[in-house]
């Protein structure tokens, strides 16, 4: 088990101290099959009442108040200095309600900001943290939509009906559910929210209905893994105390038509300047270089000039990928920078564009 | 009541289902839910709820409501409404209507204890005419738990900061507060001639909440007690 915040996860399945082999056969199992991964410890906030999309416009960078009913957006937050602050996605259950998730870590964070903000601008909505009322789990690899159709009764889980980023509510196994196709891992997959007390019913549901396909629960090293793969970042892993979304290359993830949101003035501000630095993806092609770490410096000679904020050897792709921050200059594909792994050892590591894995995201959008 | 029953075969299991089952529970489905009926049974759980008691209310049914309409609402759906906040008041049919804020309201089902089935109407449905009424998930947010007995308050003064004795905490009285370090709403609410505390903590802190009381019991010979016994506290 891993801490996570004020919460254990478990880090892996199998024998403890046989990590590498047990994320391994995790993230293959993902990419081949199916896979369930423990998310209750996502945060939940209902936002409801007439003023609930204009809250949210404010509150995120991207855009709510054209958002359909029964769909998933991306929703990132920064705070007064345009500094991210912790993402998710909002969910839209109807033209007053939306239920938004937070990172385990932050949604007390997120929801006493939401507070804070609301005390002076005095919208007609009603913020509910209800993180622990939900259990929630991923269910996700090409297998799942065979595997979860054995379980409802009154939804059709056919891409037509139920596409990438829409979500629907309805019966699983008898549990009533709000189910969000969501691409955090990069595959086909299905995010199911639940009842809290029916949250180990619902798990116990999916085991039995995936005997057949092989089903694995999977853990968070994995899932982080996973999401290294497709390039998406962990806020407080991948951001510090003063990435920006600019930083991030996440600039479409700013709606700038929007009059107003928490940020807005001082992205604005940093949109005038060149950045100093920029988060890019990157390989290591030596395959006898050692595994560059967190927190690895990015080194010019004897310079530092960035730092790795995410890396690891890629059971997918069989090489090391990561994220970095370096220079603007060096971000540029192709470009080669040095790591300097422990013992002082350099690895060479060469810039490269995300996903590093189906980059035209075709598998989670099946 | 109604033949014995397995917690794992139904959807809805309580936090605390398998220490229950460690500890030789026998669960039998009530109001809709599965309870524990008791663990030793007879006169010696009767006698622990009358000196010190602990019971797992979490799959009861409960409710919440919240929005600028949730006072006229309420009044004009019949509920007798406390005037105060961080009061509660007990309902015609047995329930209890405790109010946490001026606008936020929480209603536990302490009659389906004693008849053994959801109260009328449950799940309630808000009529938004009234203004913004908008409903919590008490039912899953929150475990709910029953202290019972004479030493109580007692307990209660070794993992709470509030005063729950007697002359400062009558029945009706609410507080919102923390409990071994753990937020915790408390509302006293005696079973017959014997003081009665509700406790409703986080559902993922349910477990540890437990544990904790369970523990400041040992000395003072408290028990664990199932829905039987807090039943005939009630006749």
């Amino acid at each position: 088990m891993l801490q996570a915040g004020a919460w254990y996860r478990p880090a892996y399945y199998g024998a403890p101290g046989d990590i590498e082999t047990c994320v391994r056969r995790e993230v293959l199992q993902v990419r081949r099959g199916v896979g369930l991964i423990d998310v209750s410890t996502l945060g939940g906030i209902d936002v409801r009442g007439p003023d609930a999309a204009e809250f949210l416009n404010r509150i995120y960078t991207f855009a709510y108040k054209k958002q359909a009913t029964g769909t998933v957006r991306y929703a990132l937050m920064t705070n007064e200095a345009g500094v991210v602050i912790d993402d998710g996605v909002a969910c839209r259950l109807g033209d007053e309600h939306f239920y938004v998730t937070a990172t385990t870590g932050g949604v007390e964070r997120v929801f006493r900001a939401m507070l804070q903000w609301n005390a002076r601008w005095r919208l007609d909505v009603s913020l509910a943290n209800v993180t622990n009322a939900y259990c929630g789990v991923n269910i996700a690899g090409p297998e799942s939509r065979s595997v979860l159709a054995a379980l409802v009764d009154d939804l059709d889980l056919s891409a037509a009906a139920f596409p990438y980023l829409a979500m629907r509510e309805g019966g699983v196994a008898g549990i009533p559910a709000r189910i969000l196709r969501v691409g955090f891992v990069g595959e086909l997959g299905y995010e199911i929210h639940v009842p809290q007390h029916c949250g180990e019913a619902l798990w116990d549901a999916l085991v039995e209905a995936g005997k057949s396909a092989e089903i694995r629960p999977v853990g968070i090293e994995a899932q982080r893994m996973l999401r290294l793969e497709k390039g998406h970042v962990i806020v407080g892993q991948d951001t510090d105390a003063m990435s920006n979304p600019l930083e991030l290359q996440m600039s479409w993830a700013i709606a700038r038509k929007k009059p107003y949101f928490v940020g807005r003035r001082s992205l604005q501000v940093y949109e005038q300047r060149p950045l100093d630095r920029l988060l890019t993806g990157f390989c290591v092609e030596d395959d006898g270089a050692p595994l560059p770490k967190e927190s690895h410096l990015v080194m010019d000679g004897e310079q530092m000039i960035g730092r790795v904020t995410s890396c690891g050897l890629s059971p997918t792709l069989g090489k090391i990928v990561g994220l970095a921050y370096v220079p603007p200059a060096l971000a540029e594909q192709g470009s080669h920078f040095t790591i300097r792994c422990d013992n002082r050892v350099s690895v060479s590591a060469r810039a490269v564009a995300t996903p590093f894995y189906d980059p035209d995201n075709e598998r989670q959008e099946l | 009541m109604m033949n014995a029953v397995n917690p794992v075969q139904c959807v809805r299991r309580s936090m605390l289902y398998r220490w229950h089952e460690r500890h030789d529970a026998s669960f039998i489905e009530h109001a809709g839910a599965i309870v524990v009926a008791n663990y030793a049974g007879g006169p010696a759980e009767l006698a622990a709820a009358r000196e010190l008691g602990l019971c797992d209310l979490s799959t009861l049914p409960r409710w919440g409501v919240t929005g600028r309409g949730a006072t006229a609402w309420l009044t004009d759906s019949g509920f007798d409404v406390p005037a105060d906040v961080n009061r509660a008041a007990q309902q015609v049919n047995g329930d209890v209507l405790a109010r946490l804020s001026d606008h936020e309201y929480l209603l536990l089902s302490t009659s389906s204890l004693v008849t053994a089935e959801p109260p009328a109407g449950f799940p309630y449905v808000q009529d938004h005419a009234a203004g913004p009424v908008y409903e919590l998930p008490r039912q899953d947010s929150h475990a709910w738990f029953a202290l019972t007995g004479r030493k109580a308050s007692t307990i209660l003064a070794s993992i709470c900061g509030v005063d729950m004795r007697d002359a400062t905490f009558m029945d009706g009285a609410v507080a919102q507060t923390s409990m071994a370090r753990v937020s915790a709403v408390v509302l006293r609410s005696d079973l017959g001639d014997t003081a009665g505390f509700l406790v409703l903590v986080s559902s993922t802190a349910a477990e540890y909440l437990w544990d904790a009381i369970a523990g400041a019991m040992a000395m003072p010979g408290g028990a664990a007690i199932g829905i039987r016994a807090l039943n005939r506290l009630v006749e």
